[in-house]
């Protein structure tokens, strides 16, 4: 049977709340409980300061409250995919003539039509599993000539709102949405987190997932269709040092707590590399390649 | 059927042998009626005509009446009085005048939501209602794939509270529309939502209320409960509102007969061996049956009601007709095979049924000629529940309460004027145990961020136990509101019930490993241990094998006369003392306590004779429940004062710990079943009381009663001496609260003896005084 642990410590005081309440003496029960320890309380946002040196950005207002932004280009991320940004916005506009031969659906097809500036990849971290919170709405772009990276954190729970507010003026006004998984996962999770905060999303711009692109294009070629997978076959990148996915909540929680930025950073890096891996993703397929099976 | 006639036949047939001990009588009612204040939508006055509901009982009135005037209500009737009306009539009409309203029915068991499915849907069949309505069932039987179209479209969703706390309220974001638009929230069967199981269930009911009213709605509470001593205050505390009860029960009745029936001696002169409740079922069920009586047998046993199943279909071989015309049913049938059987004998396919008391909670079977209840159920509100299914308006019925060779059912058939007389129990619940609630604040937590004005739900203890959670770690407060601070989300980790719902698959492997049964996780050593023989729908099947890790039982079909039974032993081990103080001359203890419980052999027991052909040991793993308790041993010189006053020191501890798990829950706020207790002297080398939680980890009621040893051992006092019985009985020093033997034959034990009333008031006495 499931049942909370319960520390020792909890237990101690729960046992003296019961044995004060047994006599209804609530007030006495607070007596108790302050005696046994004084709460510490972080008040406001955690450690500003920390997070600007360690992830530089600025503070950002919106009618929703305040949050982060983090905005960089890649030529500020990566020297060596200096060159990325020309090839992606070549191959995006070189697409439409070689419409036919893509096995694409409809929203890749909407990509192949559209501009290099059209689409806005996505992709976000959060404080769990589902129905938990978010904290960090990670956007890339091309604007000029350059992929910009934004992302939207929040620096504590009570920011969530002000990022979803955020990403729904940025959707609103982008031709498509690209993501990875993000049909079943990202847009849920945004949607269910906005209906909470009365934060309406609008309508989805047609939606290009590449974990469907993926499995259409590539399935049976490559060992699995996870993100990472592909990203060894199609990036020829290996993460070395990377956060794993599952260690990003309590991460986040613990930067929450207690202001520790550095472990902040690689949540950020890890939300990087996976919008990148997804512009690289979107390239493979409009343009046909196939897995480099020697990686 | 013409109950009295029955009677006679059978008091004057050859074979009748003095078993009537009492017969009451319960005089018949007419129906009475009573118009809406305001008449129905057209399209529900439709369907109650077509459906051939004329008018309204006079209790149905009055709730829709109430419902209209906004007030959340409570409605208390009997059994099959149509209570589902009194909240499918607002419910309906309430969809019909707006179609974006929505209404969540909540039932404790799964069964429970798909048979008043079958009720929403046979409204839905009606061309003018389909729309508005558009019932479906969410609970963890629901395919994910459904799940998304459930949410956005149904415009009644029926659940349980285990889902809601787990899979529905956690992910509140998804149902936001459904919460927006929530007008009314129905909670059926609400006296089953007692102690423990009762007090976490009115904390997701808060949990659920302050969502709602996040999301913009503030829904109308509508219970039912079976009787209970108190309906409004154990709805009162379920809802945290202000309830009005609805019971003008206006239903008609016929006349009932209630027969108390004691199977006769079996051994000339001596007076202690009785025949065999459970033929003497199988005797009168055979009658019944004949007579063309619809009758239900309520047994306390699976394994009894198998039994019976099975030895009425041989005792009517030469009447196949009649023989096929019953079925036994019970908990760990699945869910397919219950539906049929209850569509069966509500449409009057089948005469008979030879059930658990998983037919006790109102799934719609229709009424019953007569009930068989073998063996006392243990209490007032399910005697009279179980006895409810018996009774047609405008015929007579008969029920009949067999006893066990037991103390307990013994007492009740020399003291006929104790049983009609007794009170229906109370139900009690705590929705502000410390550790309960400490628990839903995490679940609530994680809802949405906790503030001070949450006090409205979760009461002046909020701050505390919030505060506590935050050194814990699990919440971090930012500007007054405190926030979930876990990846692990709390409610996965908080069991509503004491009993877990894990369970157990029944796999035939001559059959490409079908699965024909279940049984939930607890009893499973006790009912498919290697070699036992599990019955189903009275066929042998045999366990090869008891898979504890992919639990899983496999079995296969098999040929024997003989029936199984496991030996169970029972163990409390003191883990760690946590405090102590002296009491009187011993000292009273508190801490942790292991409970553990193996089936460490079975018995073979021939079909009919009951004879015991063999025996062998098992090698199962035991069971723990790690819990709190509390224990006190007498000291040297009180036992030994006992003994000089002619009484048994061990009988005495044995009649105080019944009282005091009797008294605890008036002290503790809990149910009887959440506590429980033993005499041991294997942990302290002298006898001593032991009474502990029972649920992991414990929940303070044992600790309440330590930290109260005066005023609950007064309790005590009160209760022994105010009971005018003689020497005990099952109100003072008789009925402890054990637990019930889900898979034992009563019939093959001679129960717990009651202890001597007065040396428990002697040992009372030494304790009380100075
Ligand atoms: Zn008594």
């Amino acid at each position: 049977m499931a049942v909370m642990a319960l520390s020792e410590s909890r237990r101690r005081k729960l046992e003296m709340l019961t044995r004060c309440l047994a006599g209804g003496k609530v007030k006495d029960a607070q007596a108790v409980i302050d005696a046994l320890h004084t709460p510490s309380r972080v008040t406001g946002p955690a450690l500003p300061v920390q997070l600007a040196q360690a992830a530089p950005g600025i503070e950002q207002h919106n009618a929703a409250g305040t949050y982060w932004l983090i905005r960089r280009p890649l030529l500020e991320v990566s020297a060596e995919l200096a060159g990325f940004p020309r090839e992606y916005a070549a191959i995006l506009r070189g697409s439409r003539q070689r419409f036919d031969e893509l096995k694409a659906s409809p929203a890749l097809c909407h990509i192949a039509n559209g501009l290099p500036d059209g689409p806005l990849f996505m992709d976000i971290e959060t404080c769990g599993l589902a129905g938990c919170s978010i904290f960090l709405v990670g956007l890339m772009s091309f604007q000029g000539d350059e992929l910009m990276f934004e992302q939207l954190l929040a620096r504590h729970y009570g920011e969530e709102r002000a990022i979803l507010a955020e990403f729904a003026d940025r959707l609103a006004g982008s031709a498509t949405l690209v993501t990875f998984n993000g049909k079943a996962f990202d847009m849920n999770s945004l949607r269910d987190r906005g209906a909470f905060h009365g934060v309406d999303l609008g309508f989805t711009p047609p939606h290009c997932d590449l974990l469907h692109e993926s499995r259409r294009l590539w399935k049976g070629q490559v060992p699995n269709c996870k993100l990472q997978t592909l990203e060894q076959f199609f990036c020829r990148r290996r993460r070395v040092g990377d956060i794993p996915g599952r260690d990003i909540p309590d991460a986040y929680h613990r930067f929450v707590s207690g202001g520790d930025a550095r472990e902040m950073t690689m949540i950020l890096h890890h939300n990087l590399l996976d919008l990148l891996t997804m512009a690289q993703l979107l390239c493979a397929a409009l343009s046909g390649e196939q897995p480099d099976l020697s990686a | 059927m013409d109950a009295r006639a029955f009677l006679r036949e059978v008091t004057t047939d050859r074979r009748y042998r003095g078993q009537v001990v009492h017969v009451r009588e319960l005089p018949p009612r007419d129906a009475q009626y009573a118009q809406p204040a305001e008449p129905l939508p057209q399209p529900v006055a439709s369907h109650l005509q077509r459906q051939g509901i004329g008018q309204l009982y006079r209790h149905q009135a009055d709730a829709v009446d109430a419902v209209r005037d906004g007030k959340d209500v409570v409605i208390v009737t009997g059994t099959a009085s149509g209570k589902t009306l009194c909240y499918n009539i607002p419910v309906v009409s309430a969809l019909i005048e707006n179609p974006s309203a929505r209404a969540l029915y909540i039932f404790p068991t799964k069964a429970l939501a798909q048979d008043q499915l079958g009720h929403l849907q046979k409204w839905a069949a009606d061309d003018e209602i389909r729309e508005a309505l558009r019932p479906a069932v969410y609970d963890g039987d629901t395919p994910s794939h459904n799940r998304t179209k459930i949410r956005s479209s149904a415009s009644v969703i029926l659940t349980n509270p285990d889902m809601l706390h787990v899979g529905i309220l956690p992910y509140h974001g998804k149902w936001h529309q459904f919460l927006r638009n929530l007008r009314y929230i129905v909670l059926d069967e609400v006296h089953t939502y007692r102690g423990i199981f009762g007090s976490h269930v009115a904390n997701v009911l808060r949990r659920l209320e302050r969502l709602c009213r996040h999301y913009g709605s503030n829904p109308q509470i509508i219970c039912c409960s079976a009787t209970i001593a108190n309906p409004l205050e154990l709805t009162g505390k379920l809802t945290g509102r202000e309830m009005t009860l609805i019971d003008r029960d206006g239903a008609p009745r016929g006349r009932k007969y209630f027969v108390l029936w004691n199977p006769p001696y079996i051994d000339a002169g001596e007076n202690i061996a009785r025949r065999s409740a459970n033929v003497e079922a199988v005797e009168l069920l055979c009658d019944l049956v004949q007579r063309k009586a619809q009758t239900i047998v309520f047994s306390k046993a699976r394994i009894v009601a198998e039994l019976v199943y099975k030895y009425a279909t041989d005792a009517l071989r030469r009447h196949p007709d009649l023989a096929k015309k019953i079925r036994p049913y019970r908990g760990g049938y699945l869910p397919a095979e219950r539906r049929e059987i209850e569509q069966q004998l509500f449409q009057g396919k089948l005469l008979a049924v030879s059930a658990t008391n998983a037919l006790e909670l109102g799934i719609d079977v229709g009424s019953l000629d007569a009930a068989i209840l073998v063996g006392f159920p243990g209490t007032i509100c399910s005697t009279w529940q179980q006895a409810g299914r018996a009774g047609r308006s405008g015929s007579d019925s008969i029920v009949f309460l067999l006893a066990y060779n037991d103390p307990i059912d013994q007492y009740l058939m020399r003291h006929p004027e104790y049983f009609f007389g007794v009170p229906h129990e109370n139900a009690v619940i705590d929705p502000q145990n410390p550790f309960i609630l400490s628990g839903q604040l995490a679940c609530a937590c994680f809802e949405k961020p906790l503030s001070q004005e949450d006090e409205v739900y979760f009461g002046p203890q909020l701050e505390d136990l919030a505060a506590d959670l935050e050194q814990e770690g699990q919440v971090h407060s930012i500007d007054g509101k405190r926030y979930w601070r876990q990846a692990e989300q709390p409610s996965a980790q908080v069991d509503l019930r004491t009993i877990s719902q894990d369970t157990y698959a029944i796999v035939d492997i001559s059959q490409n490993h079908r699965t024909i049964g279940q049984v939930d996780s607890i009893s499973a050593p006790e009912l498919v241990y290697p070699e036992a023989i599990y019955l189903h729908e009275a066929v042998p099947y045999i366990v090869r094998q008891l898979d504890t890790q992919a639990k899983i039982a496999l079995v296969e079909p098999c040929e024997v006369d003989y029936y199984t039974q496991p030996v169970l032993a029972n163990q409390c081990r003191i883990i760690e003392q946590r405090q102590e103080k002296p009491y009187r001359d011993g000292r009273l203890c508190y801490g942790d306590l292991d409970v553990t419980w193996q089936t460490t052999a079975f018995r073979k027991i021939r079909y009919y004779s009951m004879e015991l052909i063999g025996q062998a040991a098992l090698d199962l793993p035991a069971q723990t429940l790690s819990t709190t308790g509390m224990w006190f041993a007498p000291s040297e010189p009180m036992r030994q004062q006992l003994g000089q006053a002619g009484h048994n020191p061990v009988d005495a501890m044995v009649g105080v710990r019944n009282l005091m798990l009797a008294a605890l829950p008036s002290l503790a706020m809990c149910d009887r079943r959440d506590i429980s207790g033993q005499v041991d002297s294997s942990n302290l080398g002298t006898p001593a009381m032991f009474v502990y939680d029972r649920y992991n980890g414990g929940v303070g009621f044992a600790y309440r009663g330590f930290d109260l040893i005066e005023e609950w051992l007064k309790l005590c006092w009160n209760m022994v001496s105010e009971c005018p019985c003689e020497s005990g009985c099952p109100s003072c020093v008789g009925l402890a609260n054990l637990r019930p033997p889900l898979h034992q034959d009563p019939d093959l034990g001679a129960g717990y003896p009651v202890p001597d009333k007065a040396a428990a008031t002697a040992l009372l006495k030494a304790l009380l005084s100075d």
